[in-house]
C-alpha cells in the first residue's frame, strides 16, 4: 500500500477531500494531470517538467504565482494553450481533445486548483426547493457541510463598484426584492456571497503598504478570470481558488503529498469475498515522461469532474451503470448585454462608466427558485467580445433582425462595423450571465468515442439537448434580464443566445443515489468514492454549483473515515 | 506556407468580422479606422488552427469556406455581382455580407463532404471550427496578442509583451492593473454626493 487514499484530481472537489482526510491523520495522495503555479518545485511549470511531488507548504511561492499569472487573457485564457486550458502542463503540446457538438466549447481547466483557478467564486447554496423532496438526502443535512466551506474558504459578501450598482438600481425599478440570507426561497437580487477576500484596503480606508504584513484582500483590479495573484503568500491570496484555500491547507497537515503533471488513466479493481469489484489503486501516466505510474492505497477518490470523471470510470471498464455518463446538466447559458448613455450613467451613478473591466468579475445575482439565475459579469476585452458578441446558436444578428414582440434589440453574434461601435461602448455595458435551472435527462451524457483515443485513453463525447421546459425557463429568464436592463436605462439590449453546447456548469454525470449510494461510494465498486460535480443529484436549481460540490466533498471525507478508518 | 487562396480566404474572414470603418473614425477619431487586417488578426486565428489541433487545419477550413464560395459563384445569381476571381480566392471576392452568409452556411450543416475530408468527418466535434472562427477573430483583435510585436508568433513560452494593441484604445481598456480600490473609493464619494443632490 502507497498510502491511505489517493485522489484523483485537484480541483473544486478533490482539494476539499483531500484537505479533510489530511487533516484528520490519514495519508492522502492527490494526483493532478495539470501543472502547479505558485510552487517552487516547478519554478517552470509550462516549459520543465519539475518535481514529482510536494507535500511542504513551505514549498509555495507567491514570488512564482505572480510570474505565473500574467493578467494577460490571451496568455492565461487561449482555449488551446493558454496557462488555464484543458491540456497538458506543457504548452508546446496541443490541449486534450474533445469530441463535443458543433459550436461547442467546454471552459474547463487542469492544474492544481482546477477550474477553480479561472472561476469567478460565486458561493451561493442550493436552492431548497430543488434539493429537499428532490434529492435523496435533504438540505438540512448539507447546511452544516455548507457552513463548514463557507468558513474555511472563507465565503463574504461582494463588494459594489459601478457595475453592481447599475444592476441592482435596475432590478429595484424591476419591482424585485433584495433577498436576505443564504437559503433562498423567493425570487429576488443580492450582492455575491462569494470566495473573494472582502477588499480591506477598501473597508480599512488605508493604502497599499509594500512593506507591510497584514492581508490586503481583493484590489477590484478585475483580472479574476485570468487568474489571481493578489496577496502577500499563496494562502493569502485573495481570490480562493482551492489552489490557494484548500490545497495550501492541505499541505498544513503533513499528510497530504500532490503530484501534478499525473494524468489517472485507470482504476484498478479486484474482485473482494462477496465478488464484489473493489478499487485497489490507480495507474497514471506523467504528462512530461509519458511513463506511468502504479499506486496502491485503501481508498480511490474520484474528483476529474463531470467530464474526466465518467470517462475514467468508462476507459477503466469499471462495471456497467445505466447511469454512468448519463444525467448530465448545463444550466444552458445565455448572456444579456446593456448599453447604457453617458448622461444617464451620470445621473444613476455619479460617473460616466461602468467599467467592467473594474471590480470583481460577478459580484451582482438574482436568484429565481424554480427558474434559475442571472448574474453579472464583466471581464477583460477579448473574452468580453467573444463570449457576448462572438458565441450565439442563432448566428449572426444581421441576418436574423429581431422584431418588436422580444425585449431586446440585437439577437445574436455581432460582426462588422456595429461590432466596433458596440465594443467602443464597452466601459458603458452592463453584461448578465443566465443559468437555467434545467433537468436532468438521461439521454444528456458523457461516453466514450468509440475510435478516438489520446495518450490518455478513449476521448470523451459530449451530448446535451436542454428539453422543451428548459427552453422556456431560459426564455423567462432572458426576458427579466432584459427588463432589468432596461429600468437601469440601457439604451440598446443584445442577447446573445448562445448555444447548448457551451459548457461551464456541467453537473450530475455520476449521480447520487444512481452512481453511488448515499454516502457517495460507488454502489458497484466498493472502497471508490466520488467528490466532484459529477456527484450532484441535479443542477441544484441554477446556482453556481461549487460550494454544493464542496460541502458535499466535505460530508463524503466524513463518510470515509467512518467506514474505512474507524472514523479517525 | 499556406497556398495564397488560403491566406486570402482568412483575410477576407477576420476583415468581414471586424473591418476597417472610415465612418466610425470620422465620427470617433482616426483610431477607430483600424481593423483587424491592420494587426494581423488572420495570422492569430491560422497559428490557432494550425498549431493547436492535431490536424492543420487552417487549410482546410480555408478550402471548404472557398469551395462553397466557388459554387455559389457558379450556381446562385445572388452572387453574381463579382466578376474577377483572382488566383482562386473565390471567399475573398464575395462581398463582406456574403463572405458571412458562406460562414453561417457552413455553420449549420453537420458533416462537409470533400474529396480530403476523410480524417475530418471521424471527428464531427471539430468541424465546430467555423463557428469558432468568430470568436478566435476576437479574441486575437481585443486581447493582447499583436502586443507581443514580433515574439507574436513564437511558441507561448517565448512571446514578450511589448506595447498596448491599438484595439484597447478602440475600447478604453487600460490594460492590466495592480488596483482600483481608489478609484472605487472617490466612486463611492461622486455616489454620496450624487444622491445628497437629489
Ligand atoms: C469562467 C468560469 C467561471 C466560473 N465561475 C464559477 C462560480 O463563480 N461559481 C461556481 O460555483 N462555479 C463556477 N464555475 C464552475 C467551476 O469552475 C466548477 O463548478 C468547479 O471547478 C468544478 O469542480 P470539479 O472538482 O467538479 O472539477 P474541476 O475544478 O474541473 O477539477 C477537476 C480536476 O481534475 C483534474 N483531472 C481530471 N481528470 C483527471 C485524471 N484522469 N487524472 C488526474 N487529474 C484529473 C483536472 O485537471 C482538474 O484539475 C466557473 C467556471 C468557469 C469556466
Amino acid at each position: 500500500m502507497d498510502t491511505d487514499v489517493i485522489v484523483i484530481g485537484a480541483g473544486g472537489g478533490g482539494a476539499v477531500v483531500a484537505k479533510e482526510l489530511g487533516q484528520a491523520g490519514r495519508k492522502v495522495i492527490l494526483l493532478e494531470a495539470g501543472p502547479w503555479y505558485g510552487n517552487s518545485k516547478w519554478p517552470n511549470p509550462n516549459a520543465e517538467s519539475g518535481a514529482v511531488s510536494s507535500n511542504r507548504y513551505e514549498d509555495l511561492s507567491i514570488d512564482l504565482l505572480k510570474k505565473s499569472f500574467t493578467d494577460l487573457e490571451d496568455d492565461m485564457n487561449n482555449s488551446f494553450y493558454g496557462k488555464f486550458r484543458w491540456g497538458p502542463a506543457n504548452r508546446e503540446l496541443a490541449p486534450w481533445p474533445r469530441n463535443i457538438e458543433k459550436g461547442g466549447f467546454v471552459w474547463q481547466n487542469s492544474g492544481v486548483g482546477g477550474t477553480t483557478l479561472q472561476y469567478f467564486t460565486n458561493s451561493p447554496r442550493a436552492f431548497p426547493i430543488s434539493v429537499d423532496d428532490v434529492w435523496p438526502i435533504t438540505y438540512q443535512e448539507l447546511i452544516p457541510y455548507y457552513e463548514k466551506v463557507e468558513s474555511t474558504l472563507p465565503v463574504s459578501t461582494a463588494p459594489t463598484t459601478p457595475k453592481e450598482n447599475i444592476f441592482y438600481y435596475g432590478a429595484k425599478n424591476a419591482g424585485w426584492n433584495e433577498i436576505e440570507g443564504k437559503d433562498v426561497t423567493q425570487p429576488g437580487y443580492r450582492s455575491q456571497p462569494n470566495a473573494i477576500l472582502p477588499p480591506y484596503l477598501l473597508l480599512e480606508n488605508k493604502e497599499f503598504d509594500p512593506k507591510g504584513s497584514e492581508p490586503i484582500g481583493c484590489t477590484l483590479r478585475g483580472h479574476c478570470v485570468n487568474g489571481c495573484h493578489i496577496g502577500r503568500t499563496i494562502d493569502g491570496v485573495a481570490k480562493r481558488s482551492t489552489m490557494a484555500s484548500y490545497i495550501p491547507l492541505a499541505l498544513a497537515t503533513g499528510n497530504v503529498e500532490v503530484r501534478p503533471n499525473a494524468f489517472a488513466v485507470k482504476i484498478i479493481t479486484e474482485e473482494d469475498q462477496d465478488r464484489k469489484q473493489k478499487a485497489v489503486g490507480v495507474i497514471y501516466r506523467n504528462t512530461w515522461s509519458g511513463e506511468f505510474v502504479e499506486l496502491r492505497a485503501n481508498v480511490i477518490v474520484m474528483s476529474g469532474g463531470a467530464i474526466e470523471t465518467p470517462r475514467l470510470w468508462l476507459n477503466s471498464q469499471l462495471p456497467e451503470n445505466p447511469w454512468v455518463g448519463k444525467g448530465l446538466v448545463n444550466h444552458w447559458f445565455d448572456s444579456v448585454s446593456g448599453i447604457f448613455d453617458e448622461d444617464d450613467l451620470m445621473n444613476i451613478l455619479g460617473v460616466p462608466e461602468i467599467r467592467p473591466y473594474v471590480g470583481q468579475n460577478a459580484a451582482a445575482r438574482f436568484d429565481y427558485p424554480g427558474l434559475g439565475v442571472v448574474e453579472t459579469y464583466g471581464i477583460s476585452p477579448g473574452l468580453y467580445s467573444s463570449l457576448v458578441y462572438g458565441i450565439s446558436g442563432k448566428g449572426y444578428s444581421f441576418l436574423n433582425p429581431t422584431n418588436s414582440q422580444v425585449p431586446w434589440d440585437i439577437e445574436g453574434m455581432v460582426v462588422g462595423e456595429q461590432l466596433k461601435e458596440f465594443m467602443r461602448n464597452y466601459p458603458r455595458t452592463l453584461s448578465a450571465l443566465i443559468f437555467t435551472d434545467d433537468q436532468v435527462d438521461q439521454r444528456n451524457s458523457v461516453t466514450l468515442d468509440p475510435e478516438l483515443k489520446d495518450e490518455n485513453g478513449f476521448i470523451p463525447v459530449v451530448n446535451y439537448h436542454p428539453s422543451v421546459e428548459d427552453q422556456e425557463k431560459r426564455e423567462k429568464l432572458a426576458w427579466i434580464a432584459a427588463d432589468i436592463m432596461r429600468k437601469a436605462g440601457a439604451k440598446i439590449v443584445i442577447r446573445s443566445n448562445w448555444p447548448p453546447e457551451l459548457y461551464i456548469h456541467m453537473t450530475s454525470t455520476m449521480r447520487l443515489g444512481y452512481v453511488t449510494d448515499l454516502n457517495c461510494e460507488a454502489l458497484q465498486v466498493n472502497h471508490l468514492y466520488i467528490a466532484d460535480n459529477s456527484v450532484l443529484y441535479n443542477g441544484i436549481g441554477g446556482p453556481n454549483p461549487t460550494l454544493t460540490t464542496q460541502a458535499l466533498a466535505t460530508r463524503t471525507a466524513e463518510k470515509i473515515l467512518q467506514k474505512y478508518f474507524n472514523g479517525m | 506556407m499556406e497556398p495564397y487562396y488560403s491566406i486570402e480566404t482568412f483575410k477576407a474572414f477576420v476583415n468581414g468580422v471586424i473591418p476597417r470603418t472610415p465612418f466610425l473614425a470620422e465620427q470617433y477619431g482616426s483610431i477607430y479606422y483600424f481593423g483587424a487586417l491592420d494587426y494581423d488578426t488572420n495570422q492569430y486565428v491560422m497559428m490557432m488552427l494550425d498549431y493547436y489541433y492535431y490536424y492543420r487545419y487552417a487549410d482546410f477550413i480555408a478550402n471548404l469556406m472557398n469551395s462553397y464560395a466557388k459554387q455559389l459563384f457558379i450556381y446562385d445569381n445572388n452572387f453574381s455581382n463579382v466578376t474577377r476571381v483572382i488566383g482562386n480566392a473565390y471567399f475573398a471576392s464575395l462581398s463582406l455580407v456574403d463572405q458571412l452568409r458562406v460562414a453561417s452556411y457552413l455553420n449549420a450543416i453537420d458533416i462537409y463532404v470533400t474529396p480530403d475530408s476523410k480524417d475530418i468527418q471521424r471527428y464531427p466535434g471539430l468541424l465546430s471550427i467555423i463557428a469558432s472562427l468568430n470568436r478566435y477573430t476576437m479574441m486575437g483583435y481585443y486581447s493582447e496578442w499583436y502586443g507581443y510585436g514580433v515574439t507574436r508568433l513564437y511558441e507561448p513560452n517565448q512571446r514578450v509583451f511589448e506595447f498596448k494593441p491599438d484595439s484597447w484604445l478602440q475600447v478604453g481598456y487600460p490594460g492590466k492593473s495592480f488596483t482600483y480600490v481608489n478609484y472605487v473609493r472617490q466612486y463611492e464619494s461622486a455616489q454620496e454626493l450624487a444622491s445628497s443632490n437629489k
